[in-house]
């Protein structure tokens, strides 16, 4: 077993898996990736399970060092990503694709600039301790992931051992690559799924049942709201007109989802994400459809966005086709790597 | 009493039950949320009980709504009428003194009682946990006298220690881990109510009775040293 070196660690990086489930009675919070889709792939293109732990970088990206010869990728927000060399030569880093890393080599991950998350896995796995059956972070209760806390300078955060499937992609990028390369990935890359738009985005929400009622006037649906810079892992809070409900009533605590959208009696609205408490008892507007959480988890503070009601149909339709945009992926790496070498010299 | 379930979201069933007052549905949602987890539903990736609802959240590709709602009732009909498990009575110790009876003083006013009379009263009650909720281990416990019936912070403490016992409208609870919070804080109690490295992880579970009795700071300074 091996372990990397965070150099310097982002603002707010932390080690996620899918995060803990079914433990909601306890109180216990879901945690895991906020974009649960970029780590998934992330995963993916390395060869890990898809519940392998990897760290999840908001903001900005962090410099690791990897002693070993490592298998990594990339995903989700868009940074300028470099591999410092053992000679010091500074390369430009592929991301969204499996990238074969040379022993010594230091991996610098910038500040994001498209989207607000980056997922970084490792062949094997971050091998920290699970706990409650996740490796997932917590940082309010503090623990899980690395010592319950966001990475620091200095830390070496434990690898797993790689396994066959680890080493099929491995060996396939090793064979691939041409010899002159300090990193070794494919041509390929897997596309981008991010939304943004310098107007509003439209973010669907399935309405709460019972359904709330608004004042006249005051039916949200049409007005612009910004994402605020007090958002996290937690959720997302937004400024715009004030939303009043018709009843003003406080409800007894009930049960909460990453994706729930509630109303504070400030009438902003917040969107709950991955470390929100599995109960509250705020109104309930509404639920974002839960194949929306990853684009909607990339969104930066500041974003501004518009709501548009939407069904349980719609969103079991997005829920399919995210699935199988997931499956069409895994298909693609799996014949990649059955696919004939190509001889070094042809590069 | 019967049930009804509600799809609240593509991925989430919301069950309510129909009945008048919510003591007497306790036993049947503990009832029906124990079986619930039990049984292990395929597809089921989470089962949450709030005050009068429980929240059962699915995986659509792994099972459709119509069909989790055939298996919700009909797990329903099994638990109507069945014994409750065994009621457990658990007595906490907590320190009311100046030193974590954090907002005593300040309920003084609101409730028009002497900070003994606050105490006395919290110390009567003979409470039952609804359920928990809100951090890992906190339990919302029922049966606080009307006396002590008190608005919640207008501005909620940004960090409350963990094992504050606090009041919030009709409830009274305990914050298992430090969080922030705007309940009005009585005392605090030295004893963990989460344990993160254990199956369950919470001291408490919903039903549970809970009855507490005093201890001087000395005595809390010596539990918290025990092991």
């Amino acid at each position: 077993m091996s372990a990397i070196q965070t150099v310097r660690a982002g603002p707010c990086s932390t080690i996620q898996d899918l995060g803990r489930f079914n433990l909601g009675r306890f109180g216990i919070v879901r945690s895991g990736a906020v974009d649960a889709y970029s780590a998934r792939l992330a995963n993916l293109l390395v060869g890990n399970p898809i519940t392998s732990a990897v760290i999840e970088s908001t903001c900005i990206g962090d410099t690791i060092q990897f002693p070993a010869n490592s298998l990594i990728a990339i995903t989700g927000g868009l940074a300028q990503s470099r591999l410092v060399t053992t000679d010091q030569q500074e390369l430009e880093l592929p991301t969204h694709r499996p990238v074969l890393l040379p022993k010594g080599g230091t991996i610098r991950i910038g500040t994001i600039l498209v989207g607000w998350r980056t997922y970084l896995a490792v062949a094997g796995g971050l091998d920290v301790q699970p706990l409650l059956g996740s490796r997932s972070t917590y940082l309010r209760a503090g623990f899980g992931g690395w010592q319950g806390r966001a990475l620091k300078s200095g830390d070496s955060i434990p690898v797993g051992n790689r396994d066959a499937k680890n080493k099929s992609v491995q060996s396939k990028l090793a064979a691939d690559a041409s010899s002159s390369s300090n990193w070794f990935a494919p041509r390929w890359k897997t596309p981008s799924y991010l939304t943004y738009d310098r107007d509003a985005v439209i973010l669907d929400l399935i309405p709460s049942q019972p359904v709330t009622r608004f004042e006249s006037g005051c039916d949200f649906s049409f007005a612009e709201y910004a994402i605020t810079q007090d958002s996290d892992r937690m959720g997302y809070r937004f400024a715009g007109p004030e939303i009043r409900l018709l009843e003003r009533v406080e409800p007894p605590s009930e049960g909460l989802l990453p994706g729930t959208v509630q109303l504070p009696p400030d009438g902003q609205p917040i969107l709950l994400l991955n470390d929100a408490a599995p109960t509250g008892g705020y109104p309930i507007l509404g639920h974002v459809p839960q194949a929306d959480l990853p684009q909607v988890a990339q969104l930066r503070p500041g974003q501004r966005v518009r709501w548009r009601w939407a069904t349980p149909e719609v969103a079991l339709e997005k829920l399919f086709a995210l699935n199988s945009r997931f499956r069409m992926l895994a298909l693609h790496l799996q014949l990649w790597l059955e696919s004939p070498q190509r001889p070094t010299s042809s590069r | 009493m019967s049930i009804s379930i509600q799809l609240t979201a593509e991925c989430a069933a919301r069950v309510i039950w129909n009945a008048p007052k919510k003591e007497r549905f306790l036993p049947a949602k503990i009832q029906f949320v124990e079986r619930l987890v039990s049984s292990q539903i395929r597809g089921v990736i989470d089962v949450v009980p709030g005050m009068e609802t429980v929240l059962v959240s699915f995986d659509p590709a792994e099972i459709n709504f119509d069909r989790l709602k055939a298996m919700l009732l009909e797990i329903d009909s099994e638990s109507a009428g069945a014994i409750p498990s065994s009621e457990r009575t658990i007595d906490l110790p907590v320190c009311y003194d100046d030193e974590f009876g954090l907002d005593l003083e300040a309920l003084k006013q609101q409730l028009f009682l002497t900070v003994d009379q606050i105490i006395q009263l919290h110390l009567s009650g003979d409470y039952t946990v609804s359920m928990i909720g809100f951090s890992p281990g906190f339990p919302y416990l029922s049966g606080l006298t009307k006396e002590l019936h008190a608005s919640r912070k207008a501005t909620p403490r940004t960090y409350v220690p963990a094992g504050s016992v606090g009041i919030g409208g009709s409830q009274t609870g305990i914050y298992s881990i430090a969080s922030p919070g705007g309940w009005n804080i009585l005392g605090r109690t030295p004893i963990s109510l989460f344990w993160p490295d254990r199956f369950p992880p919470t001291l408490l579970k919903p039903g549970d009775r809970v009855r507490f009795f005093r201890i001087s700071v000395d005595e809390f300074h010596t539990w918290t040293s025990q092991p």
